[in-house]
């Protein structure tokens, strides 16, 4: 649903003075610390920044393809890293249950993703599956009205501070896009573990790490969209949704 | 690796620098690889190495025989530096400064110069460079530091900065311009400084983006009074001192970007062998197999531009400034590429800390930009190319 002009561009004014006045004045302390700071991410919720891209209906700005690129542009003029912290509620993080969660998977968890109360992450990459997403090996086994997941993640952007995770993992044994399955696994149950936050080149304050699956049981209502197989496909449209991340850069370059 | 074994073979080495680099390549592996990643991290300057090239009498390259040396041909200098910066680059630098420091004295030295100093190098010493100020970077005539005679002493006030190893050097050549002469060019002279002297101060070091394990400092000097018997040359030969110490100390600075280069392909290449995706070796993509292909030609084209033009120095050729520049730029951005493609070989995992190509690409950056800039050097280039 799109804004009318006049609010769009009140909303671009509003976001332009905010990067310029409370985000470039802390990219040092961000280096400093690898961290985003608490009274940062809260003025990021106020602003609505973490529901760009979920529909008003479930709490969010609901704005298109062209303004949610347009608002990312500006959030590109200071470090990735504050872009990073509400990037994946923007994107991948709640892309994947906007596309194809149920009704009941959308009122459960798009309203806290989008106010940024709960933080979601994307777990695709494994150690052996980085460009062949195909090749990952975390696996879903059905056990009566529950699956048990088993596998690692790795580079989980978000995921030390994550309350939600979409994870792709294996249905079936063959290598073909409808073996792969999607489930949202809350933080916190059972059988999680996180890996230390990796130490990285750049982008501090942007955290990644390990998210370890060991005999994790999860409730069949977990399954995104409730059907097995479309796990990989979905993962796909989101990931091309999100190759938007790459424009915040074309803007960091003329403050260099 | 046909390419680089047949590049290898074809170096001909006496038995003495077979020796020599046999040594360097076995001290390489054993001690400063693997010390280079925790040095690099604590921003830790690397004395546990320089400990283990002082024991072995590295410094003595540098230095003629009669002043405690053994020297070696150009050629083979510049292979020590380039094992020696593929394993840490940051010792790479601080090593092949000093080499830069020695020379000058060398040639232009009085023989009381080149007696108290020459040893002290060939000894295990430390040199650095204080050419660079605030203002004063690719134009280095403007620099204001000055030396005022007095008596039987020179009195230096001023400052510089960007100094490596300027912070613990023992041996700092330090240029400024001659109060008695006219405030130009033609006003720049070159003092040796000792570490220690009253009146030389460290202010600071840098916090860097590469090389950490190599101090970069700015040093100050308040009324610092030096022996006049420490000015090198004349009043008024700086600008000389500084081309001549420049056409042999971008071919080292060369050396120790090729270093980084050959380390960042040898990892690539390996990892390439190792990493599996869909269902092979990445190797055997071809977008992966035609980058390392093209990285191939222009690091063994490099390694050749490198060797002629040690051995144009070794042959005697007296003006190889525009070689120098052109290996200094084809050394350097070679380094940057390869190291930026290197981490893009390895993915994510090229990324976070954990292998070394991470730091090979925050390390190559600087390399096209000290010891004159990259657009310094075409400058030299490209003016030998113009027409009178």
């Amino acid at each position: 649903m799109a804004l009318d002009t006049d609010t769009f561009n009140l909303l671009l004014e509003t976001v332009r003075r905010f990067v310029l006045e409370r985000l470039i004045p802390r990219e040092v302390e961000v280096v400093e610390t690898n961290a985003i700071p608490d009274d940062v991410v809260r003025e990021m919720k106020d602003l609505g920044l973490f529901g760009l891209s979920i529909s008003e209906q479930h709490g969010g700005l609901g704005l298109t393809m062209e303004e949610e690129v347009r608002v990312v542009f500006e959030l590109g003029r200071t470090s990735p890293a504050f872009r990073s912290v509400a990037g994946t509620n923007i994107g991948i993080g709640s892309q994947s249950i906007v596309i194809a969660g149920t009704p009941d998977q959308k009122a459960k968890y798009l309203p806290a993703l989008a106010s940024g109360e709960l933080i979601g992450s994307f777990a695709l990459t494994e150690p052996d599956a980085g460009s062949d997403a195909m090749a990952l090996r975390t696996t879903a086994r059905k056990d009566g009205d529950h699956y048990i997941l088993n596998g690692t993640k790795r580079y989980i952007t978000n995921a030390p501070i994550a309350g939600l995770f979409s994870v792709m993992a294996r249905t079936a044994p063959e290598r073909k896009a409808n073996s792969i399955s999607c489930f949202l696994v809350e933080a916190g149950t059972p059988g999680i573990k996180l890996g230390l936050p990796d130490k990285k080149m750049g982008q501090r304050g942007a955290l990644t790490c390990d998210v370890i699956f060991e005999d994790c049981r999860v409730p069949a209502a977990a399954l995104l969209g409730n059907e097995e197989g479309n796990g990989f496909r979905t993962a796909m449209q989101v990931l091309d949704k999100g190759a938007s991340i790459s424009l915040r850069f074309v803007s960091a370059s003329p403050t260099a | 690796m046909k390419s680089l074994e047949h590049f290898d073979q074809s170096r001909n080495w006496t038995a003495e620098e077979t020796l020599v680099i046999e040594q360097v390549t076995r001290i390489a592996a054993d001690v400063l690889a693997p010390n280079a990643g925790g040095l690099d991290e604590r921003k830790e300057f690397p004395w546990v190495n320089f400990k283990v090239l002082k024991e072995v009498g590295l410094n003595g390259i540098f230095v003629p025989e009669e002043y405690g040396g053994s020297p070696v041909s150009y050629r083979c200098l510049l292979e020590v530096v380039r094992l020696i910066s593929e394993a840490c680059a940051s010792t790479g630098i601080i090593f092949g400064t000093t080499g830069a420091v020695a020379k000058p004295i060398q040639e232009f030295g009085t023989k009381l110069q080149k007696e108290r100093f020459l040893p002290l190098i060939a000894n295990g010493g430390l040199g650095a460079f204080a050419i660079t100020e605030p203002h004063a970077g690719s134009d280095g005539s403007s620099i204001r530091t000055r030396f005022q005679p007095d008596g039987g002493d020179i009195v230096i006030n001023g400052g510089k900065i960007f100094i490596t190893t300027g912070d613990v050097a023992d041996v700092v050549l330090v240029f400024g311009k001659w109060s008695e002469l006219e405030d130009s060019s033609k006003a720049v002279s070159v003092v040796i400084l000792e570490k220690g002297t009253p009146g030389f101060d460290v202010v600071r070091l840098e916090s860097k983006m590469g090389a950490n394990a190599s101090s970069t400092a700015e040093l100050a000097f308040t009324n610092c009074r030096i022996p006049r018997a420490n000015l090198l040359g004349n009043p008024g030969d700086g600008m000389k001192i500084m081309v001549a110490v420049l056409n042999k100390s971008r071919p080292s600075v060369a050396a120790q970007a090729l270093g980084i280069a050959s380390g960042a392909f040898n990892d690539a290449v390996a990892y390439a062998n190792e990493r599996q995706q869909g269902g092979k070796r990445i190797i055997g993509h071809q977008a992966i197999a035609f980058m390392l292909a093209d990285l191939a030609i222009e690091l063994l084209s490099t390694r050749t531009l490198l060797d002629h033009v040690g051995r144009l120095v070794d042959e005697g050729v007296q003006d190889v400034s525009v070689e120098a520049s052109m290996i200094k730029v084809k050394a350097s951005d070679l380094a940057m590429r390869m190291t930026t493609d290197a981490v893009q070989v390895f993915g994510g995992h090229g990324y976070v800390k954990g292998h070394r190509v991470e730091r090979l690409m925050r390390e190559a950056k600087v390399t096209q930009i000290w010891e004159g800039t990259n657009q310094i050097q075409k400058h030299v280039i490209s003016r030998d190319l113009m027409t009178r």
